[in-house]
């Protein structure tokens, strides 16, 4: 029975139109689990926000700024008042004009305490922002409709990288249809399964854990799309992921979480038709530590742990060569300064500094993670056995995100393997060393905080260079969090589609957590 | 057409030992078991391989030679080096203990707390029978795997919880199969026959029951055994099997989980592989061997 | 019989409360909560956010008045909202299940049939090569552990022979037709079939193998019926006790998924979402999949049991 199943299926097999092959249809990799999550809440589905839905003006793949529902804009006050011209003209999915009151609707939803968005400190410099918040204002005062088509936007403070470093988080969404809906709501809404937005694509269909289906929006305002479907498909397993892009049934890999292995790259790389870019994540690695315990907020002891990592090795091991060592917090250039402590592998010196500090050799640490790529394990692995040449006894514990947020707010964790999103500007990695905050893990230094304060008051990156030097030293000697490498994830792209790698190749760094303009609009299909 | 009509051809050609104890005669079946024997030759094999591991591998399981990963199988390292440059069959050699301690321990148990509550709720029947079966169906309601992610959500990953977590979930399918055998014997004369005479109840569990309904659960417990070892591996594909760098077969071919390892490094998934392989159908063999050898009813 | 099954279903009530309280206390006793299991550890996010959204789930309350909470609803024929989709998790149970049903069924009905057919040959011809041949290879096709075996097949029919597609239940975006949707079902299939079939094939030999010996074979010889008709008609359904139980044990399987095949293959079936309910700590859909688990199990034991009770006229309830 079942060869006579098998022969009636090779017979039919040239009937078989499975992949992606279309002439008409793009397909994308995707992670399972981010497709219907709100662009107010999400980590991983910011796609839709560059496709379906668009922010006023977008970051572009080369770091610049593209005037998407904002035809232009004004800076007045140094960066204190910001007007916004609104492209006329332009209709929602759904046909309805898209005016002023979705700008403001949308400002405010980031804003508004009931929604709980985790995005909301994008918006956290408009002023009246803390009045919303606390819920003596109900709405944002610093945000105005002069009319239809222009919108007055104003901060607590000049700031003249705004619109670059926040405005680029924030998704218009339509007044109309989520208008009337209570904040409380919004999260469930089906309007997350199927989006109206004023993007390049419109929603088709959802099929969960399947696909999202969009299709090519005939009067997108800069020019109807080339390419007719857009489908993004979800995967949950990676080597499933990678089949499916060489087997033709997906076109690009995802970038939200690592598919594809850096030891598979030249593999890949060389199947024809298929190309691979290796990306920046735009951010360090790194071992936090939780500094809320004694052996760990003496210093020497961090310092002896990252000489006791032969970080060159690994790189040029575990990860091929690809990334680089890190030395400081910022992945950025030109935010790095001359004359940092490059911490040369020197167990002996690790040891010493150990013993100078009166570590406590018998203690069993655990070594939290949450990647569970086969690259970072063997680093991980590598580093478990650097330490334990000094006497430094770590277990690795792979973990998911709830548990590893529950151990570190109860200060019940020693040691973390971690990666912070800033490829966009150094300014975001405020996060990471501010007082107070889980992500610093017990740091806090007021000299750090100040200057990030003034490097955001500058537009010109010669004038901001100074402050972000300063920080990169104090990160370099005190060792807040212990840097270890640059990541890299490698995205892979099948060749029939002209755009996908073109933009991605140019762009180099990922930037995460936001809609990027890459002129989807302008990609086709090779026949 | 069956060669076979009547059972005393299978001990054809052999004399028929007088006053021999059961136990002697039952080894005898085994060792006329062909496959059993390779069976037990091959697992022994393997128990060796793990209790001797320090003296037939050269290299620790863990110590890691970065500039030497991935490298084929050479005279220095007669299965090629892994990922971060371990030595694989150092690593094969460790990863048995780990593996056939999991087989071992799970299964033992897995079959003691059947055994017990099996025969406990066939027997007595009644509120205890209802009691026992609930706890079953407790057991049973989540699929196994669900529910072990979520206890070592809460334990932490480790070698012991990895254990105690499979055994405690795989007695419920052997206390039934147990039930069910007790069951209907319970019913058969020679039962009735022991309690009219006034045996004691756990004497006729023990020494009565038992031995007879342990034919299918000698079978089942083989089969157990080999689940266990792969529910560990699938452990240690959803992350949360035995932790690194501890090896076990299961994690190593879960590090071999990718396309690029499947097509250019064959050592890294072929060698835990056929350990796996070999182990799981050694036991098996002689469980086979095991269930000829104490059919009762086969008894001269 | 009656009062019995009447019995039975009366008890399980107590029973399921009983597994959605255990369900419950371990959600609770997992670390975190669905409010910080969909964050990135990358990202980073506000306190107060946590704490809104937390409220809005209901999760600031105690643990008493949640439970209690969801049992009312429950008592109202609901099982709540998802805390990551706010769907109503009858609805996300009922969509998936189909695809889980057809996946695991199929793949059950074949494994039977295939492993009973295999079995008794090889009971028949014990110690043949023929046994030795099935023997061995049905305890390999076990022994294999299923991930890899998938990914094995994926990348053999997959991406060598290119025969069938690696992922989904059918191609995106083209309109369903059966043999879309078969190509994409063979690879899962078989996966599942290799390692079942081994199950069946040995349970139904050594429980033919002992009934082959016994006496009232011997007799059905003696009275002159073909060899057949002996084995067939005689032993097998005799046989088929055991073979009974672990049709019951596999029931609620049917109905669980195959986690890891669904995962490697992106079945949109239960197991995937049983998995990721746990992952992201999403506490209506673990109860409610727990539920419908226990259910499923109940009624399947039942269903076990009455069989016996047909199969083996020894076996009375008391």
């Amino acid at each position: 029975m079942r060869k006579a199943f098998l022969a009636a299926l090779i017979l039919v097999m040239p009937v078989f139109a499975f992949g992606a092959g279309d002439s008409e249809t793009y397909v994308e990799g995707w992670l399972s689990g981010c497709g219907t999550e709100g662009s107010l809440w999400t980590t991983c589905t910011h796609r839709l926000d560059a496709t379906v839905n668009q922010p006023l003006v977008a970051i572009t793949w080369q770091g610049g700024l593209q005037p998407l529902l904002a035809e232009s804009w004004e800076m007045l006050e140094g960066g204190k008042v910001w007007i916004f011209h609104l492209r006329q003209e332009v209709k929602w999915h759904d046909g309805v004009p898209f005016t002023a009151k979705d700008v403001v609707f949308s400002f405010n939803a980031y804003a508004n305490p009931r929604a709980g968005s985790r995005w909301t400190s994008k918006v956290a410099d408009i002023l009246g922002y803390d009045e919303f918040q606390a819920g003596e204002a109900d709405h944002l005062v610093g945000v105005e409709a002069l009319d239809d088509y222009t919108v007055r936007i104003e901060l607590k403070e000049p700031m003249p990288l705004w619109i670059k470093v926040k405005q680029t988080y924030v998704v218009m969404l339509p007044e109309h249809i989520l208008g009337n809906v209570p904040p409380e709501q919004w999260r469930g809404h089906s309007y997350w399964a199927h989006r109206v937005g004023t993007g390049p694509f419109k929603w088709v269909e959802y099929v969960p854990d399947q696909y999202i289906k969009l299709e090519r929006n005939e009067d997108y305002f800069l020019g109807a799309p080339k390419i007719k479907y857009l489908i993004y498909r979800f995967y949950t397993d990676a080597a499933s992921a990678v089949a499916a892009l060489e087997n033709g049934e997906i076109d690009t890999t995802a970038y939200e979480t690592t598919l594809i292995g850096l030891d598979e790259v030249e593999r890949l790389d060389s199947i024809p038709g298929i190309d691979i870019v290796v990306m920046s994540k735009g951010m360090p690695n790194f071992l936090r530590l939780n500094l809320k315990k004694s052996e760990w907020a003496d210093v020497r002891v961090r310092q002896a742990i990252r000489y006791a990592i032969d970080v060159d090795t690994i790189v040029d091991t575990v990860f091929a060569g690809y990334g680089k060592p890190a030395y400081t917090v910022f992945p950025q250039e030109w935010a790095i300064p001359d004359g940092l402590n490059k911490y040369e592998y020197n167990p002996d010196k690790a040891r010493a500094l150990l013993e100078e500090a009166g570590y406590d050799f018998n203690r069993k640490i655990e070594l939290l993670f949450h990647y569970k790529d086969a690259v970072t394990r063997r680093a991980l692995l590598a580093v478990q056995q650097y330490l334990a040449q000094v006497g430094i006894n770590v277990e690795l514990r792979l973990t998911d995100a709830a548990t590893l947020h529950a151990l570190q707010e109860t200060g019940n964790w020693d040691m973390g393997y971690f990666g912070f999103g800033m490829g966009v500007d150094p300014a975001l990695a405020e996060q990471l060393l501010k007082c107070g905050t889980i992500e610093s893990g017990g740091y806090c230094n007021p000299a750090v905080e100040a200057l990030f304060a003034k490097g955001v008051q500058y537009t010109e990156r010669d004038e901001r260079v100074p402050y972000y030097h300063a920080i990169a030293r104090i990160a370099n000697q005190e060792l807040p969090q212990i840097w270890l490498w640059y990541a890299v994830r490698p995205l892979g792209f099948n060749r029939r589609v002209v755009g996908p790698y073109e933009h991605w190749a140019e762009q180099k760094i990922i930037y995460f957590n936001m809609p990027v303009y890459q002129e989807i609009e302008k990609w086709y299909i090779k026949d | 057409m069956t060669k076979k009509p009547c059972m005393w051809s299978r001990q054809r050609g052999a004399p028929i030992p007088k006053g021999e104890s059961p136990w002697h005669k039952a080894w005898r079946r085994f060792a006329r078991h062909r496959l059993a024997m390779v069976g037990l030759s091959v697992f022994a094999l393997l128990v060796a391989m793990a209790l001797f591991a320090p003296f037939v591998s050269r290299y620790p399981p863990n110590q890691i030679d970065l500039r030497n990963a991935f490298s084929p199988p050479t005279r220095d390292h007669w299965l090629g080096t892994d990922g971060v440059g371990r030595d694989v069959w150092a690593r094969i050699v460790y990863g048995g203990r780990i593996s056939i301690t999991v087989g071992v321990s799970c299964v033992s148990i897995s079959v003691a707390i059947a055994i017990f509550l099996g025969s406990m709720s066939a027997y007595y029947g009644g509120w205890v029978d209802l009691l026992i079966m609930r706890l079953i169906d407790i057991v049973m309601s989540i699929p196994p795997l669900v529910l072990i992610m979520a206890l070592i959500a809460i334990v932490g990953p480790s070698l012991r919880n990895t254990i105690l977590a499979i055994g405690f979930l795989g007695w419920p399918g052997m206390a039934r199969l147990i039930r069910g055998q007790i069951l209907s014997l319970r019913e058969q004369e020679f039962i009735m026959a022991a309690q009219s005479l006034g045996v004691p109840s756990h004497r006729i569990i023990l020494r009565h029951l038992l031995p007879n309904a342990v034919a299918p659960l000698i079978v089942a417990a083989t089969l157990q055994m080999a689940s266990a070892i792969l529910m560990e591996a699938a452990l240690s594909f959803l992350g949360i099997g035995v932790p690194p760098p501890t090896p076990s077969w299961g994690n190593m071919l879960q590090e071999a989980q990718a396309i690029t390892v499947l097509e250019s490094y064959p050592w890294l998934w072929v060698p835990p592989g056929i350990a796996i392989i070999s182990c799981v159908l050694s036991i098996n063999f002689i469980g086979d061997g095991l269930r000829d050898a104490l059919d009762p009813r086969l008894t001269l | 019989m009656i009062t019995y099954i009447a019995r039975r279903i009366l008890i399980s009530i107590p029973v399921l409360l009983a597994i959605t309280f255990v369900l419950f206390l371990l959600s609770e006793l997992m670390p975190g909560d669905a409010v910080v299991a969909m964050m990135s550890p990358e990202a980073p996010v506000s306190r107060a956010a946590l704490e809104t959204l937390r409220s809005q789930l209901g999760l600031d309350q105690p643990w008493p008045v949640r439970y209690a909470r969801w049992l009312w609803q429950l008592l109202h024929g609901h099982l709540g909202y998802s805390f990551i989709t706010f769907e109503p998790v009858t609805r996300v149970i009922a969509s998936r299940i189909p695809a889980t049903l057809e996946l695991m069924g199929i793949s059950m009905l074949l494994s039977l049939i295939l492993g009973v057919i295999l079995g008794t040959i090889s009971a028949v011809k014990q110690y043949s090569l023929t046994d030795f041949v099935l023997t061995v290879l049905g305890f390999a096709g076990q022994s294999i552990p299923v991930f890899f075996l998938g990914l094995a097949l994926i990348y053999l029919f997959g991406l060598r022979l290119r025969w069938f597609p690696v992922s989904g239940s059918h191609t995106p975006g083209v309109p369903p037709s059966a043999i879309d949707h078969l190509s994409h079902l063979f690879l899962p299939l078989l996966s599942l079939s290799i390692m079942r079939i081994a199950v069946f094939m040995r349970h139904t030999r050594s429980s033919l193998l002992e009934v082959l010996h016994s006496d009232f074979l011997s007799v059905a010889r003696a009275k002159g019926l073909s060899e057949r008709a002996v084995i067939i008609k005689h032993g097998l359904r005799n046989a088929l006790i055991p073979i009974i139980t672990i049709v019951g044990l596999n029931i609620p399987v049917i109905f669980a998924g195959a986690v890891i095949i669904e995962s490697i293959f992106q079945w949109p079936g239960i197991g995937l979402l049983y998995v990721k309910a746990v992952q992201q700590r999403d506490h209506p859909m673990i109860m409610g999949l727990a539920l419908m688990s226990a259910v499923v199990v109940q009624a399947s034991n039942l269903v076990t049991d009455i069989a016996y009770a047909y199969a083996d006229p020894r076996i009375r309830y008391d």
